[in-house]
């Protein structure tokens, strides 16, 4: 018998995985809750499930680490938004680093960065591995190594000896964030942990991933306003503003509006549809406000990761199947790869049935579960999915 | 911590005769039975797939969530052994410790090397005989009746071969024919299996009964 047109869609799908994904598997090791955590096949939509406390938000976190190459104010902003860590509020008399959004006193930092790292170990004095991120081809691997001050000049205690990075004198540990690639190790971040100083500055905008990271509470006023910006600049607010019309159709337009000089006070007001009215937009309620925001940072993550921690938040249950819709649409037109968590099985089961009729993007269901005190990942490919919506067996 | 018991079964007969029987041993809405009618329409709207289905679908169901075993119901039909080497074979590939060459006489249990859950499987009716759910009914029949379930099959074999619709080319559905002719004549005549079992026209303590019980205990740490 001839190739079937099943066999022939399916090939093309595995030809896409590997051609256009940013991540076809994911290794979490030592990140968080996750002492070894691998997932052999990602699809292009990522739903992850899964009881409380088993790491979904964790898993976000990782990702976005993974994106960010393990950029300094991601791993301070990932301590913050757990209460791992407090700002700097006050007089600033200790030595403290600052971000646009965050000062935080660095000998807070060195002792709660451990919480990061499975176990929250003491650093020590001693180098060791503490976390592996990403797939087999390309992960971000986060070390403490120890610089030994021999005969008037830093040497490093292990890993490859480097010479074109500015080393300054630095007694005790440091912590160093390398991108592995295929095989080819990368240093991006070096820093002491006594003082922060960063010892090797080195851009490379060419390793970055685009991502944004959604939260469960959504994004603040200023970082949608910025949002909103950069879908202008790109030409893409239409999409956005179809997104929103999956809630609300009689909305025609958005525009932000506020004082000039402070973003922060820049609001969207939507236009409606035959009418002069402008109404503020989150006068129609939470849900709204929820996919503005979902949907422009989509536009923004463009051949990027889009992380969405609790998608379904503020979202009625009867729209998810169409949020779904334009979510696996969306992301196959703007090479966008999606990780979600939710906690309803509504939106799985909205998930799967959007996954299985969609024909371009592949869609992927993440289980994570604790066997035996180890978090451990249990997938079902979109086949799968068909199956489990046709046997009525329980994913959550 | 959530444990699901899970027990696959072909039909809502199987359903409702296992559900009554659970019930009657105090082990009501402790075990998640799901009969297979629904998803079979869905998928191919051929009844007669369904074995084929369960074998292929089953590395699914095993990934279902907090599955602590799986325990899988079905006739053995006319060729018991056939019907037991497409599970052990199957069993194998998933990679099931000491599949048997023959299903155990009171059901098999089967444990996983890595870290799958339990897997029972018990053939209509015994194990050991080919046949159906309904053999497994007549052998509910209370002693004191099987005088009535005698003259039962007696007036079914008493319709010439040829006029007899329950038996064609792929299908020989006699002891169904048999057992409702029994239902017919009970006090409230015609009601459903499991109906007659919490009237007490089948009897849910038969030593058949108590071996089946043995055997879904054992599978789901009961």
């Amino acid at each position: 018998m001839s190739t079937t047109v099943e066999e022939i869609k399916k090939t093309e799908i595995k030809k896409e995985k590997k051609d256009e994904l940013l991540l076809d598997s994911l290794e979490i090791k030592g990140f968080r809750c996750f002492e070894h955590l691998s997932i052999q096949e990602l699809g292009r939509v990522n739903l992850i499930v899964g009881k409380n406390n088993v790491g979904k938000t964790a898993f976000l976190e990782a990702l976005w680490l993974y994106t960010s190459r393990g950029n300094i104010n991601t791993l301070i902003r990932l301590l913050l938004s757990r209460d791992e860590l407090s700002p700097y509020t006050g007089q600033h008399t200790s030595p403290s680093i600052s971000g646009n959004d965050f000062t935080i006193k660095i000998e807070n930092l060195s002792s709660e960065l451990r919480n990061l790292f499975f176990g929250r170990r003491d650093f020590g004095s001693e180098g060791r591995d503490l976390a592996f991120i990403g797939s087999k081809d390309s992960y971000l691997k986060i070390s403490t190594i120890q610089l030994r001050n021999e005969n008037g000049s830093p040497k490093m205690e292990r890993g490859p000896y480097f010479d074109d990075i500015w080393i300054v004198l630095s007694k005790g540990l440091s912590l160093s964030v390398s991108l592995v690639e295929n095989g080819e190790e990368t240093y991006l971040e070096f820093f002491s942990l006594t003082n922060f100083q960063n010892l090797l500055r080195k851009p490379l905008p060419q390793m970055m991933i685009q991502s944004t990271f959604v939260k469960s509470n959504g994004l603040n006023h200023t970082l949608l306003a910025r949002l909103w910006d950069d879908a202008l600049r790109k030409g893409l607010e239409e999409r956005a503003i179809h997104f929103l019309k999956t809630i609300a159709e009689q909305i025609s337009y958005i525009n932000f509006v506020g004082a000039e000089d402070d973003s922060s006070t820049r609001y969207p007001i939507a236009s409606i549809q035959n009418s002069m009215q402008r109404v503020p937009l989150k006068s129609f309620g939470e849900g709204l406000a929820r996919l503005l925001g979902l949907s422009l940072s989509f536009v923004q993550c463009e051949h990027g990761i889009l992380l969405i921690d609790e998608i379904e938040s503020g979202l009625h249950y009867s729209v998810l199947p169409d949020v779904w819709k334009l979510i696996f649409k969306t992301a196959k037109d703007l090479n966008v790869q999606v990780f979600a968590t939710t906690h309803s099985f509504d939106c799985i089961e909205a998930f799967a049935q959007a996954s299985i009729e969609d024909k371009e993007s592949e869609g992927n269901l993440i289980r994570l579960e604790n066997k035996n005190g180890a978090i451990k990942a249990v997938t079902f490919s979109e086949n799968e999915l068909e199956t489990v919506t046709r046997r009525n067996i329980e994913v959550r | 911590m959530i444990e699901n018991r899970v027990l696959l079964v072909e039909g809502t007969d199987d359903l409702h005769v296992l559900a009554h029987i659970f019930k009657s041993h105090g082990f009501e809405g402790k075990i998640f039975i799901r009969d297979q009618e629904g998803v079979e329409n869905v998928k191919k709207g051929l009844d007669e797939n369904f074995f084929d289905n369960l074998l292929e679908d089953l590395p699914v169901e095993l990934k279902g969530s907090e599955v602590i075993a799986l325990g899988i119901v079905v006739d053995a039909d006319f060729n018991l052994n056939a019907r037991w080497r497409s599970f052990a074979n199957k069993l194998k590939d998933l990679k099931y410790e000491d599949v048997p060459d023959l299903p155990e006489p009171n059901g098999t249990i089967l444990t996983h090397s890595e870290d799958l859950p339990k897997i029972g499987v018990w053939l209509m009716p015994n194990n050991t005989l080919p046949g159906m759910l309904e053999d497994f009914v007549k052998l509910l029949v209370p002693d004191e009746q099987k005088e009535l379930l005698q003259r039962a099959n007696e007036a079914v074999d008493a319709i010439p071969k040829e006029e007899r619709l329950f038996v064609t080319e792929n299908s020989d559905e006699t002891s169904k024919a048999q057992i409702y002719t029994y239902l017919a004549w009970q006090e409230r005549p015609g009601v459903p299996y499991g109906v007659a079992i919490r009237e007490k026209f089948l009897k849910a303590d038969s030593p058949h009964t108590l071996n089946l019980m043995t055997w879904i205990k054992e599978l789901f740490n009961l």
